[in-house]
């Protein structure tokens, strides 16, 4: 190198030195106000999280429903996500959103108990409220909680017990419950609905539980949160919450970046490469509450199968909307045979490895599918999943036709 | 007269600022010397040794306790730092791993290596610790180069030093006891952490004479890798967000036949290099004050410390963390002590003291905090080279924090060559 090049590459270095810093995980959370807050300013990942009062409801309206659904006027709505999971039909809401996190854990959560009856049931004491270990300013904060009972003895002024600190250092007996999904957020959020009717999944139209907020105690402050009920995750012995991968379907673009498909994505049962029995004992899933985040790439290649997403004739509108995307040869049409099908709407945006299946006799059983996390990780090689570095929480709010 | 004046206001200024200045170096017989000490404890620490309340499972457990509270030495290292399984993000000491169990233990032995080139204005040390440590994977046991530094003193006639390499802190007084050896009582202050961390970088050391006031004004100043903060929370031996760290304090002394009064400002500003973001930044404030009258000594310093929120790539002392959280603390400390002249025999000096001090914290989404702790304890001086000392904590939880028992008994028998 000549002495000119050595001193530019020299002050290059000292600029480059100056002004820049190697790529580092963020440690961003979004939680349900901030979502809130971004789907207010139109923002991408929080308008897919959470519809505002009055607007239209993404899954149920054209082309995924027959006619514009608006959200509920008086309150903001967790969307509801339609999803597969282990095969079935699932839907989540997501109400917090992590960026380069490494882990997520759970807080403790105190509830005030008289006592506990013979069946060892809790006795609650009247006219109190949860008390959160943690609220929601912190990058610590997450939905998930370690239920603690405190038995309160019988005139003890529970007025005292508005935060983690009173409640450990007044020294009232703690008895462990169970883990528990609550999200906290603005007093006006609930699962998104129409005015006047229930959350329903959006293909599927099975009825879902409307999850009204309630009132609770963080670090001495008035709070509200969104319960999504008791044992819906497992923690380690570290309370660090046990992640399932989740799947974004996704084709290469022009420049051969991943971009996401525009249909559901794929709930797993475990880590990434570590896929399990679905978890849910009686039909009630307890995996799918923390979700890491993956593309999924496929890569059509000249010869061999192309794979399609099953949009029934009867929804014109989609089809039209994914050929434009997609391309037609990616959204063939059903067979008659699957057509007639009773559970068709069950297949609603699945995608399948070659989507030729959807003409054989057979279907659905003709097809394999990219709706379990075996048989995308098995059908896909290794370099097609791109770690999105994400973290999205939500309990199932449909899975495999029970709604937890 | 003017010049026993002189010498007199140079001998104080050294005996106060030892790491900071030296007499000119040319001055000095050349030649290798070496020093050093052994400080061996005994400590006994209430509870399990943690500051880690039972029943208060948030996480990271460090963030809302004060895990420094029970120190046993004159490291600051603690009884235990065993968060029982929960999870903690690098707000701790070292931790001499002895729980709430009464243990002997050698916290340091010290050999120092000091080098005076003849006839150069040029001083060379190093300051080699081995800390003998058991813990939960066995031997422990680290060997640590705490100081190595060239100081150059290139005017006779001006006390101006400068120095490269690893070296004390600037900021405060507190430093200037960072050894055992030197350190009237044992532990460091609840603040220590803030302000007397050893790095690496360069340093200068300016003071002016006033002789016709009987006063001195100093300026110490540095750009190091790590700043001031102990090395578990800012590891001084890499730059990792590429970005030094600036530190200054500024004093006026004021040195009579029998009143000596000492007051600085410092403060520090630059990136926070316990994570690789340039842009994350952290400052100090500080402010201290000495005043010795005969035997009677008081000293006092507080700081304010602020730290910007970054991503979550934390990475200190201790390892590899997650979230680099906003921090932000205040606190003080008034240090009162007698040095009661005994004999000229054995026991040559016994020097009760009292300190009390409070410290105010809070992390990121986390409720603010409020500690305090009174320490009692004696330093008995046997001829000049043993020291015996011993004394007690008692730490408290004043507002923000689950109550938790963490008192601590300890003693340290120092011994210096």
């Amino acid at each position: 190198m000549d002495q000119g090049s050595s001193v530019a590459a020299f002050a290059a270095l000292a600029i480059a030195a100056c002004t820049s810093s190697p790529p580092r995980p963020a440690g961003e959370l979004r939680n349900m106000f901030d979502l809130v807050e971004g789907a207010q300013a139109s923002e991408p990942d929080a308008s897919a999280a959470v519809t505002i009062r009055g607007q239209p409801l993404r899954w149920l309206s054209p082309p995924y429903g027959p006619s514009q659904q608006l959200q509920q006027g008086d309150r903001d709505g967790l969307v509801v996500q339609p999803a597969f999971a282990d095969a079935r039909p699932a839907a989540y809401a997501t109400s917090e959103v992590w960026d380069g996190f490494p882990r997520v854990w759970a807080q403790p959560l105190y509830v005030p108990v008289s006592g506990f009856d013979p069946l060892g049931k809790p006795i609650r004491v009247p006219d109190t409220e949860w008390i959160f270990g943690l609220g929601a300013g912190s990058r610590f904060y997450s939905p998930w909680w370690q239920t603690w009972f405190v038995t309160v003895p019988a005139g003890y002024d529970v007025e005292k017990l508005h935060s983690a600190e009173a409640v450990v250092s007044s020294g009232l007996p703690l008895t462990q419950g169970p883990l528990r999904y609550a999200a906290i957020g603005p007093r006006e959020i609930e699962v998104a609905h129409p005015d006047g009717q229930p959350p329903v999944h959006p293909f599927t139209g099975d009825v879902l539980l409307t999850r009204l907020s309630q009132q609770g105690w963080a670090d001495g402050q008035l709070i509200w949160f969104v319960d999504f009920g008791a044992d819906r995750f497992r923690v380690n012995a570290s309370l660090v919450v046990q992640e399932v991968a989740l799947f974004r379907l996704a084709l290469p673009g022009a420049d051969g970046t991943p971009q996401a498909m525009d249909v559901p994505a794929i709930v797993g049962t475990g880590p990434l490469g570590t896929p399990r029995a679905a978890d849910a004992p009686d039909g009630f899933p307890r995996f799918g509450a923390l979700r890491h985040e993956y593309y999924a790439l496929i890569t059509p290649a000249p010869g061999q199968p192309v794979p399609g997403v099953f949009v029934s004739a009867s929804r014109p509108e989609l089809r039209a909307q994914l050929i434009a995307q997609l391309g037609a040869q990616m959204v063939p049409l059903p067979s008659d045979a699957a057509e007639r099908l009773p559970e068709r709407e069950q297949y609603t945006l699945r995608v399948a490895q070659d989507g030729g299946c959807f003409a054989l006799t057979d279907f659905p059983n003709s097809c394999v599918w990219f709706d379990t996390q075996q048989s995308i990780e098995g059908n896909l090689p290794s370099t097609a999943f791109v770690d999105l570095k994400r973290f999205s929480s939500g309990a199932l709010l449909f899975f495999d036709g029970a709604t937890p | 007269m003017r010049a026993g004046v002189l010498a007199l206001l140079a001998a104080s200024g050294a005996l106060a600022d030892g790491d900071a200045w030296s007499p000119p170096a040319a001055a000095q017989p050349s030649g290798l010397q070496i020093n050093g000490y052994a400080d061996i404890g005994f400590a006994a620490a209430q509870g399990n040794g943690t500051s880690f309340a039972p029943g208060d499972t948030r996480i990271p457990a460090d963030y809302g306790t004060d895990p420094f509270a029970t120190a046993v030495n004159s490291r600051g290292d603690v009884a235990s730092t065993d968060p029982g399984g929960r999870f903690v993000n690098g707000f701790l000491p070292r931790s001499m791993n002895i729980g709430g169990a009464p243990s002997a233990f050698l916290s340091t032995f010290d050999v120092d290596l000091k080098y005076v080139p003849a006839a150069l204005p040029l001083l060379l040390f190093g300051r080699v610790q081995f800390l003998p440590r058991y813990g939960g994977s066995g031997n422990e046991t680290r060997v640590v180069v705490e100081q190595a530094f060239a100081r150059i003193s290139p005017f006779a006639s001006q006390e101006f030093a400068l120095s490269v390499g690893k070296f004390d802190s600037v900021f405060g007084i507190e430093y200037l006891e960072n050894e055992a050896n030197l350190r009237t009582n044992i532990t460091p202050s609840l603040i220590a952490r803030y302000t007397t961390g050893q790095s690496l970088g360069v340093k200068a050391f300016y003071r002016v004479q006033i002789p016709g006031i009987w006063s001195a004004i100093s300026l110490n100043a540095a750009a190091t890798n790590g700043g001031t903060l102990v090395e578990t929370l800012s590891p001084p031996d890499l730059s990792l967000s590429g970005r030094p760290i600036g530190s200054a304090r500024l004093g006026y002394e004021l040195n009579l036949p029998a009143f000596q009064l000492k007051i600085g400002g410092s403060g520090e500003y630059g990136t926070r290099n316990d994570q690789r973001g340039v842009a994350v930044r952290q400052w100090l404030l500080g402010a201290d004050l000495r005043v010795v009258f005969g035997g009677l000594s008081l000293s006092a310093e507080g700081v304010k410390i602020q730290q910007d929120p970054g991503a979550a790539d934390k990475s200190n002392g201790l390892g590899p963390f997650t979230l680099v959280s906003a921090f932000a603390a205040r606190g003080a400390y008034g240090t009162l002590a007698y040095a009661l002249p005994l004999s000229d025999g054995a026991f040559r000096r016994l020097t009760p003291y009292l300190r009390y001090e409070q410290r105010h914290a809070q992390f990121e989404g986390f409720p603010a905090y409020t500690v305090d702790r009174l320490t009692l304890g004696f330093r008995l001086e046997l001829w000049d080279v043993l020291i015996v000392k011993a004394e007690g904590l008692l730490n408290g939880e004043v507002s923000g924090l689950p109550q938790v028992d963490n008192d601590v008994f300890t003693s340290s028998f120092v011994y210096s060559f």
